[in-house]
């Protein structure tokens, strides 16, 4: 009898902890390298539940272990630690209704019915939390206090009721149906979290398309600034043919070569810094460019790609303008305020180059930006969208800072042959 | 010498940019020889008859044959792509067509010292690292070739197969050996294939099509080295340009 009871536990033990791992990743990103690492991770928290469970049972003590151990499990994934305890709190107080919810209503049939009939309980929950469709890229959201904050209370007030509960030995339907309960409040919380990331991508997309409808309005603005130089050019042209011509007459050369320049100087417009032809990555250049200018001492801007680009221009914009107000807000901090961009398409691939003046980076490869901004929980984003969009494109991006000189490569494969 | 090419139907540009590259040529201490064409006819006519040129001047708005004609005579019907084209315009936007000639760079009018002096040197950098000379031997004796003229090499078995611009070869051989023969501009892309990036007409993540028309594979374990390497390559030439 002894033998079966434990050969149950066993196997059942399996799909708790794949039902386990499969919550977790719904939530955290993995790593790719660490691969092997949560492997071994869930293997030997499968082996430790084991243990745990033949030594204490369900009990205060197996319960403080459990949390630990799924805490523990957090740490091969990517995350903040705020999220780390929010996700693993979250699983373990589900976990554990689902158990105490089952303990309590069976308390006369074998303990390895039990174990069963928690497990398909957990299975249940695990399918209704994956079927809450999360934003592909829900897993990178932070939350600020006050929403984890919210987010970790529920859990945590749950655990502890489940706690009161066992420690008290209370029994029978009444205690079944608050764990039941506690299960349905903490299925919301999911549902919550949800909600609360559709919102949030909401908020960020708004924001880009914000930043894009003023960066046309600016290159609409360059552009009959441009044509309005042009059109009062041809207004005066009459004049500008006579007085050169009177000019070349007397063999005044000198003066006419300055007349020229002074028409040349007239037609040109200090705010169009780039003219590829592609409107997209001219209007974000200009725009971005002119805000450098002014509080920069040397903005410098090579370009040469093609008026159309097989590139999503949302996709380009993320990319140059939130590497453009990084540079340009670190530039700003320095003594010598240099920015310098290169683009260039060769042969399928596109090249970007930005060299900024910086400060207070230690040198060397640079993995990730810490922010200055007051808010940090949304910056920093920046960067990993940028990250996300180049791995689209099959790409790469370094950042190198040397010498006080911050440089960012990056590579995109713009077509797939 | 350095053989220089202006095509360009502005005649007193092109007068200014020859006086520009010979005064350059001299700073640079590099022995140069410029001639001069001022119709895309005229050029296409000369190189057909066998002029050989290091780097052109092309205008890109030229009356009739225009610079992509030329552009596109050069690299499609001549099959030269070791010829660097630099093309000159007044204007600053690109159509599509021009990138697919791989030009050395673009350059806007009026073009200054500066910028002569970086593509020129640019120019013989490039050239310079093209001069070495690949050995492999067949049938008892050994052969000599330009690795410039080398497209790309893949083996089978123990035969390798070594496509250049005229034709093929095959002889045995070990490709990882080969590798380390040859200079940087070659890469191993898969573990039967070696290409010369000079003769790449695209890339993509996954694969690189030869001027040749030919799709070769990148195999997963070096494309991370491969995007590395062009970084690195380009990284190098983009600083220069800044």
């Amino acid at each position: 009898m002894v033998s079966y009871r434990f050969v149950s536990l066993l196997i059942v033990n399996i799909l708790r902890v794949l039902l386990i791992r499969k919550m977790m990743e719904l939530f955290l990103p993995a790593v790719d390298e660490n691969g092997k690492k949560i492997g071994i991770g869930f293997v030997s928290y499968y082996l430790l539940t084991i243990v745990l469970y033949s030594m204490f049972n369900i009990s205060v003590l197996y319960g403080f272990c459990n949390y630990l151990a799924i805490a523990g499990l957090t740490l091969f994934y990517q995350g903040t630690w705020k999220k780390r305890v929010w996700v693993s709190l979250a699983i373990f107080a589900i976990d554990l209704a689902c158990a105490l919810a089952v303990y309590f209503a069976f308390s006369q049939i074998p303990i390895g019915h039990r174990q069963a009939l928690q497990t398909l309980l957990l299975l249940i929950c695990a399918t209704l939390i994956s079927h809450i469709a999360y934003p592909a890229d829900s897993r990178e959201i932070v939350f600020d206090k006050r929403q984890t904050c919210i987010l970790l209370m529920i859990p945590a007030a749950s655990v502890f009721i489940l706690c009161v509960l066992l420690y008290g030995r209370y029994e029978g339907m009444a205690a079944m149906l608050i764990c039941i309960s506690i299960l349905i409040i903490n299925l919301g919380i999911f549902y919550l979290y949800h909600m609360m990331a559709e919102n949030y991508r909401n908020l960020r997309e708004n924001d880009i398309y914000r930043q894009q409808t003023s960066i046309y309005r600016n290159q609409l603005d360059v552009i009959m600034e441009s044509q309005g130089r042009i059109r009062a050019l041809r207004h005066d042209m009459k004049n500008h043919i006579m007085a050169l011509q009177m000019l070349l007459q007397k063999k005044d050369l000198e003066e006419a070569c300055r007349y020229l320049g002074s028409m040349q100087e007239f037609m040109a417009n200090p705010s169009e810094y780039v003219v590829t032809g592609n409107e997209s990555v001219d209007g974000l250049l200009n725009y971005k460019l002119q805000r450098a200018n002014e509080i920069l001492e040397m903005v410098e801007a090579r370009v040469s790609i093609p008026e159309k680009l097989m590139l999503h221009s949302f996709d380009l914009n993320v990319v140059l303008g939130n590497l453009l107000d990084n540079a340009i807000e670190a530039a700003a901090r320095t003594e010598e305020k240099e920015l310098r961009i290169a683009i260039r398409l060769e042969k399928g691939i596109l090249f970007i180059h930005i060299r900024n003046s910086c400060q207070g980076i230690a040198d060397g490869r640079v993995e990730r930006l810490t922010t200055t901004k007051e808010d940090a929980p949304n910056h920093g984003i920046g960067l990993r969208n940028v990250r996300r969009i180049i791995e689209k494109y099959h790409g790469d991006m370094e950042l190198v800072c040397e010498n006080g000189c911050m440089e960012t490569d990056i590579i995109m494969y713009i077509n797939e042959l | 010498m350095y053989r220089i090419g202006i095509c360009d139907d502005d005649k007193e540009l092109c007068s200014g940019l020859e006086e520009q590259i010979y005064f350059i040529a001299k700073e640079l201490s590099v022995k140069a020889e410029v001639e001069v064409w001022h119709s895309g006819e005229s050029i296409v006519n000369d190189l057909q008859k066998g002029t050989q040129l290091d780097l052109i001047f092309l205008d890109i708005e030229l009356v009739q044959a225009d610079g992509i004609v030329v552009g596109k005579f050069i690299r499609n019907e001549m099959e030269d792509i070791n010829t660097h084209i630099v093309y000159i315009s007044s204007r600053q936007t690109y159509a599509m067509q021009l990138f697919k000639i791989q030009p050395l760079d673009f350059l806007v009018k009026p073009i200054s010292d500066a910028q002569i002096k970086e593509v020129l040197s640019r120019s013989i950098k490039q050239r310079q690292s093209l001069k070495s000379c690949f050995e492999y031997q067949k049938g008892g004796a050994i052969f000599r070739i330009p690795t410039k003229d080398i497209a790309y090499l893949t083996s089978m078995d123990k035969k390798i197969r070594l496509v250049t611009r005229e034709g093929e070869e095959e002889f045995y051989g070990k490709l990882k050996n080969m590798i380390e023969e040859l200079p940087a501009d070659f890469m191993m892309i898969h573990k039967s294939y070696i290409i010369n990036q000079l003769y790449v007409s695209e890339y993509a993540y996954d694969c690189v099509k030869m001027s040749d028309g030919t799709v070769l594979n990148i195999s997963k374990p070096y494309r991370k080295e491969i995007r590395g390497k062009l970084k690195q390559y380009r990284r190098a030439e983009m600083y220069g340009e800044l």
